[in-house]
């Protein structure tokens, strides 16, 4: 039988979907094993997905060089073999036509200048520069003045690296990363709640759960693997059901059963309504509370993270405090109270009936259920409080840490968990949960990285959002960024962000792979490698931390970011950082360089050059490992893994890096080669003690919180002059800012423009068709787009949605740079804004 | 044993992918999907998930089928699952987003 080649990849491709949801193929199998041998000419190996925070295994096919193919991987758990349409093109992110392959300074008349022309430079002129700048500002100013923003997308061991070298080498916690903007309240809810950062359950849950219930969240386009996984739980499973609540219509509402679109920030006042709800109706798991909860109320007017003298903070009485006073059932009983039905549908708009359905389901022991959320709870002024009521409904019933009963923070990022939170690339924190502000803590990092006492300091650095504000007041004057798209990203552009990185007092240094909307803000950029040009890590949403090997080089000129800040480090010798009084503790490392204290300190570089092999006799580059002598990746990652292990605060132990090569990703707590399904959980968790059933171990009693938190308005509500809501987000098709899915031709044209999602009526109302451009306005700028009333997204009345990944429509002009005054993390799902004729 | 049959011929792109179909929405989708030439479906499980195959000369015409059936009455979701995509060879790949 004769078999063409395009029969061949034809009936691989079919054998791989049926292989994904378990079914034979009887007709193509003879085909297989021509398959094989059309396979044998492309080596393939797995890697983690470059895009969400859901962490699908990939297979990556590379023949000659180049990236030719992409599978979902079958033996992957998160994925099943599947793949989303982003992960689709994943091979193409890398072909960009305008990927950067030589730094650009800006320059005049051959030397740098501020308002010059981007110049191709050499990797040697570009860091020549940036360490003059550098050690200008730490003689003149301090190591208060260095700032840099980092990535939940950076990998693993470059955010270690990277952490090391601003707290540890230039002694600035002045390091935060985009995590900020998207995960800082969840964990702000996790610490107050738990004591510990990230979930207690996994997706496992997702075929666990009898409900599901989105807080917030528009999985069916943002994560779509997890909804494919949902939605074969509700199709499968009887009397399953799937509840729904967002401030728009999405995607998510034709699998829902019971559908609620509330208005801006009532989330709060809903949660407070199941709460008050259980209550009256006694359904909640007295045992369980007597045994695991303490009950605790928050101080209340808190402000709302702007500038200090901004009139909201000047009038909030509490501004930024996040006290707790200790309380009980009986008086949170009290304070839940005026949360009724009739006031929840009054303020939310959702009917009663809805309402009442969803307070059923939560109060009705029987039924297992996994609550999810990512940026509606996290990007809200209250997000610290409203993860916590989430968790307070989850607490009283006793629906939490075991299959299917799951309060689950969803993350927007590939690596927000293992690189941003896990490895405490915040301003306030270090390694596995530990806090800059507490000395054990600041020993213990200063013990593992053999470094004299009082090197790491001791006072939170500025946090994202307060680092434009310090760029533009000339506070912070030099700064790195890297792996991210912060002029894009970060609200209220014209006012902060622009203004910092145009202050010429300062230098910006932009990382990147291609000219971002950033990197052309910068004064320098650096051509930086990506994704499989390099060997990396991620950590995902369930706590899976997921290694891949190089698959590629970087083109020509091209660097990683780790070999970026080491090959720095290099310009520092340590007696032009330090102060006397650190240096004499340590005097022997008066002459040495920042790279020779940091990295070449028995521990990263304890893993001599090597072959890297699959189990298959493949052979992979690894150009670091090349460049500097050793093997990078593994001596830091090993050197990190020692604070979850070693470190004062327990559970957060990782698998050893080569057997992170072996796995598909595994989740920590991993005991002995064994991974943690359900944290805090007998017989899951190692960690909790036996017979205690469940030990919330985050709290040195092993109780968790319910932490009561009222409704507070958001800093601002359309009124006369902005008289409809605003809020932004992603779509399907781009990831983010679109600096990588924007490149993808298909996915640019399936998707070019940002588009202002109107309802029908509204755009009636102010004269609009369909189609039409127009001006979206807020008291802090403008954008002009076009109105689509027919949209995926239907927004009620009263409320546009416009996404933000557009670098030629910049919605975040006319965001507001509100924060949660606890996480810092900025509000961008409400603002007030008018839309009016071009 | 079969035999390869080696052509010189550009085989473009090739996707493997499953659909979740609404339960008693199927007859509505096949008939929908049958408009496509590009389209095949090899399998259907009791779930109403059903294995298909795109087949396009370049990866732009397989994204826009991707969004056609993903947009058909009936049809809950579309998950690639292998994708093969020879454009990736050519050294140049054509931009879509230029810095303006």
């Amino acid at each position: 039988m004769a078999v063409s080649r395009r029969d061949f990849i034809k009936s691989s491709a079919a054998v791989a979907a049926a292989a994904s949801i378990d079914v034979s193929l009887p007709h193509v199998a003879q085909g297989m094993d021509m398959f094989d041998a059309e396979k044998n000419t492309i080596r393939w190996d797995k890697a983690a997905c470059r895009f969400c925070g859901v962490g699908c295994g990939i297979m990556v096919g590379t023949k000659e060089g180049r990236i030719v193919a992409t599978q979902g991987d079958p033996k992957a758990e998160v994925n099943k073999g599947i793949n989303c349409i982003k992960g689709y093109f994943l091979s193409k992110i890398m072909y960009g036509k305008d990927r950067l392959t030589t730094p650009l300074l800006r320059m005049k008349n051959g030397k740098f200048h501020k308002e010059g022309e981007f110049t191709p430079v050499s990797w040697d002129v570009a860091f020549d520069i940036m360490a003059e700048k550098w050690k200008k500002t730490l003689k003149a100013k301090g190591p208060e003045a260095i700032g840099m923003f980092g990535s939940g997308q950076w990998t693993i061991p470059e955010g270690y690296a990277a952490s090391k070298l601003m707290k540890a080498g230039f002694r600035s916690n002045n390091l935060d990363p985009n995590a900020r903007h998207c995960m800082a309240s969840a964990v702000g809810g996790f610490m107050r709640t738990f004591g510990s950062d990230e979930p207690m359950g996994c997706y496992d849950d997702l075929e666990h759960a009898d409900a599901f219930v989105l807080w917030g969240s528009n999985m069916a386009e943002m994560h779509p693997i997890l909804w494919t996984r949902i939605t074969d739980t509700r199709l499968s499973k009887p009397d399953s059901e799937v509840h729904v609540l967002s401030t728009y219509r999405h995607r998510c509402f034709d699998l829902g059963d019971n559908n609620m679109v509330f208005t801006p920030q009532t989330d709060m006042i809903i949660l407070n309504y199941i709460a008050n709800y259980i209550i009256e109706h006694e359904a909640y798991d007295k045992t369980f509370m007597d045994k695991h909860v303490h009950f605790k109320t928050t101080i209340t007017d808190i402000g709302y993270g702007l500038r200090p003298d901004n009139p909201l903070e000047l009038q909030a009485k509490n501004p930024g405090k996040g006290t707790m006073s200790v309380s009980s059932l009986k008086e949170y009983a009290e304070l839940v109270k005026p949360y009724t039905l009739d006031y929840a549908a009054k303020m939310s708009s959702v009917p009663k009936a809805k309402l009442l359905r969803l307070a059923k389901l939560y109060a009705n022991p029987n039924k297992k259920i996994t609550s999810l959320w990512t940026m509606g709870f996290n990007q809200h002024t209250r997000g610290v409080w409203t993860n916590s009521l989430m968790y307070n409904i989850h607490l009283m019933m006793g629906k939490i840490s075991e299959p299917g009963n799951s309060p689950f923070s969803l993350t927007g990022q590939p690596s927000a968990c293992g690189t941003a939170r896990e490895v405490g690339t915040f301003s306030h924190r270090l390694p596995a949960d530990l806090l800059v502000k507490k000395k054990e803590h600041r020993d213990f990092a200063e013990k593992v990285w053999k470094l004299p006492e009082g090197t790491v300091p001791a006072k939170p650095g500025y946090h994202a959002v307060q680092h434009n504000r310090m760029l533009k007041d000339s506070v912070i004057n030099v700064y790195w960024s890297m792996c991210n798209n912060n002029v894009q990203a970060a609200a209220n552009m014209n006012e902060e962000t622009l203004p910092g990185y145009r202050n010429p007092d300062n230098f910006i240094v932009v990382s990147d792979p291609y000219p971002t909307v950033s990197a052309m803000a910068a004064d320098l950029i650096l051509p930086t490698a990506m994704w499989v040009e390099k060997e990396g890590a991620y950590g995902n949403a369930e706590r899976r931390t997921q290694a891949w090997r190089q698959q590629v080089k970087a083109p020509e000129g091209a660097k990683s970011d780790l070999w970026q800040l080491m090959e720095f480090s290099k310009r520092f010798k340590v007696r032009e950082v330090w102060p006397k009084e650190l240096i004499a503790k340590k005097p022997e490392y008066r002459n040495k360089t920042l790279y020779d204290v940091l990295y070449r300190n028995g521990h990263v570089d304890e893993f001599p050059a090597q072959k890297i092999t699959d189990d298959r006799g493949n052979v992979y580059d690894n150009d670091e490992m090349d460049h500097f002598g050793f093997y990078v990746q593994k001596g830091l990652f090993e050197e990190y893994r020692y604070f979850g292990t070693h470190g004062p605060k327990k559970g957060h132990n990782l698998a050893s890096w080569d057997q992170l090569h072996k796995e598909r990703g595994m989740r920590w707590p991993v005991v002995n080669g064994v991974e943690t399904k359900w944290r805090y959980r007998e017989g899951s968790d190692p960690f909790v003690p036996a017979g205690s059933e469940l030990y919330f171990y985050g709290h040195k009693d092993g109780k968790a919180n319910i932490i009561f938190a009222p409704y507070e308005h958001p800093p601002e509500m359309p009124d006369k002059d902005f008289d409809m809501w605003l809020c932004t987000g992603r779509v399907i098709e781009h990831w983010h800012s679109g600096t990588m899915t924007q490149r993808v031709p298909e996915l640019y044209k399936a998707m070019p423009d940002a588009l202002i999602y109107m309802h029908p009526k509204d755009a009636k109302k102010r004269g609009f068709k369909r189609g039409e451009v127009a001006k979206v306005q807020s008291r802090r700028g403008e954008i002009t787009a076009m109105i689509e009333t027919r949209g995926r997204n239907k927004p009620p009345e009263g409320l546009i949605f416009v996404p933000w990944f557009d670098a030629r429509r910049l919605i975040n002009k006319v965001t507001l740079d509100a924060t949660d005054p606890l996480s810092k993390q900025t509000d961008y799902k409400k603002c007030a804004v008018r839309v009016v004729k071009v | 044993m079969s035999i390869i049959v080696e052509h010189q011929e550009s085989i473009g792109c090739i996707v493997g992918a499953v659909i979740q179909v609404k339960p008693n929405m199927e007859d509505k989708v096949r008939l929908q999907l049958k408009q496509h030439k590009q389209v095949e479906i090899h399998a259907e499980d009791a779930q109403s998930r059903w294995v298909i195959t795109l087949e396009a000369n370049t990866s732009k015409k397989i994204l826009n089928l991707t969004e056609n059936i993903q947009n058909m009455v009936g049809v809950l979701s579309v998950t690639p699952v292998y994708q093969h995509c020879e454009d990736n060879q050519n050294n140049e790949q054509e931009g879509g987003w230029k810095w303006r």
